[in-house]
């Protein structure tokens, strides 16, 4: 194609080409009237992805979607935990669960606990399986004897499947052990976190019960009299006093106001003992 | 900061405005020649290196091209200096192993190898030919100046598939062949659409769009300018056959 130059400027030029057209280019020393053949046009450049490219990002953007989708049920089903069981004998362990009934994680929950599981391999294990291996070393290890106890808590937040899980545990783990040793299973289904006390739901024959007996608090009237006798004031106006959980020590907190001052204080629910205590005019 | 703000809108003026973007180019020069050098790889030698005029319009196009998602607009318009040249060095690869005319005929001489050579055509006659053509091209511009039209509104109104620039020259073939249209256009120096809308078929949507286009065209038809309708050979060919 043969362009003649139409114009002149300092970074570019016209020119019109045979067909008519009117094109800016590249200024590459032209003088008007010139002929150009080869001219570097202006837009002739333009960044367009091939359609490779285009078709890859596609399919990378439906991978993306799907990873995403089935990535995220993957995890629902089997990494994220779901449901807990606790097993206690005597060592106390807890399971984690993923939806599918297998065992994510084993906690001991108490020194024994983490004896029975030190060194057991649970992974990509079925809950039944893991409780059967588990009562088979506690046996090993002495922990469990004729006439023992094994109870199972079962923290599921589906109903249906709680019933499901302890019904298994209770049918399957009996005939694991059918005719070897005579163990009572106890099944509890329970639907606060796994934090009960293991002793109040078996007592174990080989451990003395550590029982703690239910505290007793010193009361609201105890403690606003503490504080009083503390302070040396008589209220005019008492704002709180209320039992609260302060770092996990069990607390009662007062505030109340004397003599236009404002008193604190933090008073601890079983000794009576003042924890905290300031004072401030009220403004 | 302030800086970063003045160019962004000085981008913004060039791209409406064709003087504007000239300026703003001649501004940027040292920057263009130092991205230009940066690619080269050596200082540039000439001031008339064929790289840095393909930088140059890069430049352009950048200015062309740019919004402010890009980010910065230096970087943007680094980015496409780059990647222009090396479009080039692409293209001109295939002519490596040819020797310039322009270059030295012997070393540590000054006299091009063209000037070496024996001259094919009519030297004398292609000067004169040049001198003429340049003549009647600024003839051409004086003359669609007086319409108010300037030859970069052309380039940037002109027709760009095939299929419009088909739809124009129906259009302008009609108009030539018609006095009524022409006499029309010259008096009031204004482009009778609808009447070429209604004639030729072409819809006038078409037309207005490639407005300034169409009078550009028409002028070059009209007023004898022989060595441009020279060069549009195939151009109109349709209203050449009836002559």
């Amino acid at each position: 194609m043969k362009y003649i130059v139409m114009e002149c400027h300092f970074s570019y030029v016209i020119l019109l080409d045979e067909d008519g057209k009117f094109l800016k280019a590249a200024n590459r020393g032209y003088q008007v009237g010139q002929a150009v053949y080869d001219p570097v046009l202006v837009g002739s450049y333009r960044y367009r992805p091939p359609v490779t490219r285009m078709i890859a990002r596609g399919v990378t953007l439906i991978a993306a979607c799907l990873l995403i989708f089935f990535g995220f049920s993957y995890y629902r089903n089997n990494i994220e935990p779901y449901s807990t069981i606790l097993l206690t004998i005597n060592p106390e362990v807890k399971m984690e669960l993923n939806r599918r009934g297998e065992v994510l994680e084993l906690v001991g929950i108490n020194a024994d606990g983490m004896t029975l599981i030190a060194g057991y391999d649970y992974e990509d294990k079925d809950k039944i399986t893991v409780a059967d291996e588990l009562i088979d070393r506690a046996i090993e290890m002495g922990f469990l004897a004729d006439g023992g106890n094994v109870a199972f808590t079962v923290n599921v937040p589906d109903q249906e499947l709680r019933r499901t899980y302890e019904s298994e545990l209770q049918d399957q783990v009996a005939a694991y052990l059918a005719g070897r040793i005579n163990v009572e299973i106890t099944v509890i289904g329970d639907d606060l976190p796994a934090v009960t006390d293991p002793t109040s739901l078996t007592t174990p024959p080989n451990t003395p019960s550590t029982t703690d007996p239910t505290p007793t608090y010193i009361g609201t009237d105890r403690a606003l009299e503490i504080a009083l006798d503390h302070a040396g004031v008589t209220p005019d106006k008492v704002e709180k006093n209320e039992l609260d959980e302060d770092d996990g020590v069990m607390v009662y907190e007062l505030d109340f106001i004397a003599g236009g001052i404002e008193y604190e204080y933090e008073i601890d629910a079983l000794t009576g003992a003042i924890l905290q205590h300031q004072s401030e005019p009220v403004d | 900061m302030s800086h970063e703000h003045s160019i962004i809108h000085w981008v913004k003026d060039a791209k409406e405005d064709m003087a504007a973007a000239d300026e703003m180019i001649r501004a940027y020069m040292p920057f263009i020649r130092k991205e230009t050098a940066k690619f080269l790889k050596r200082p540039l030698v000439e001031e008339n290196d064929d790289e840095l005029s393909i930088a140059m319009i890069a430049f352009y196009e950048a200015i062309l091209d740019y919004s402010i998602i890009r980010g910065s607009f230096l970087h943007f318009a680094a980015l496409h200096i780059k990647s222009r040249l090396i479009d080039h060095t692409r293209k001109e690869s295939r002519h490596r192993g040819i020797v310039s005319m322009d270059h030295p005929a012997w070393e540590e001489e000054d006299t091009p190898l063209r000037d070496k050579l024996a001259d094919p055509d009519d030297p004398l006659h292609e000067g004169m030919m040049r001198d003429a053509t340049r003549m009647e091209i600024e003839e051409f511009s004086a003359s669609i100046r007086t319409f108010g039209i300037q030859l970069s509104d052309v380039a940037d109104h002109c027709p760009q598939q095939q299929r419009t620039l088909e739809a124009c020259r129906i259009a302008l073939a009609y108009a030539k062949e018609n006095p009524q249209i022409m006499d029309e256009f010259l008096r009031t120096k204004r482009l009778p659409l609808s009447l070429i809308a209604a004639g030729s078929g072409v819809e006038r949507k078409t037309l207005e769009r490639h407005r300034k286009y169409m009078v550009a065209l028409l002028l070059a038809y009209t007023n004898g300018f022989e060595i441009i309708r020279g060069h549009l050979k195939c151009a109109l060919l349709t209203g050449g056959k009836d002559k």
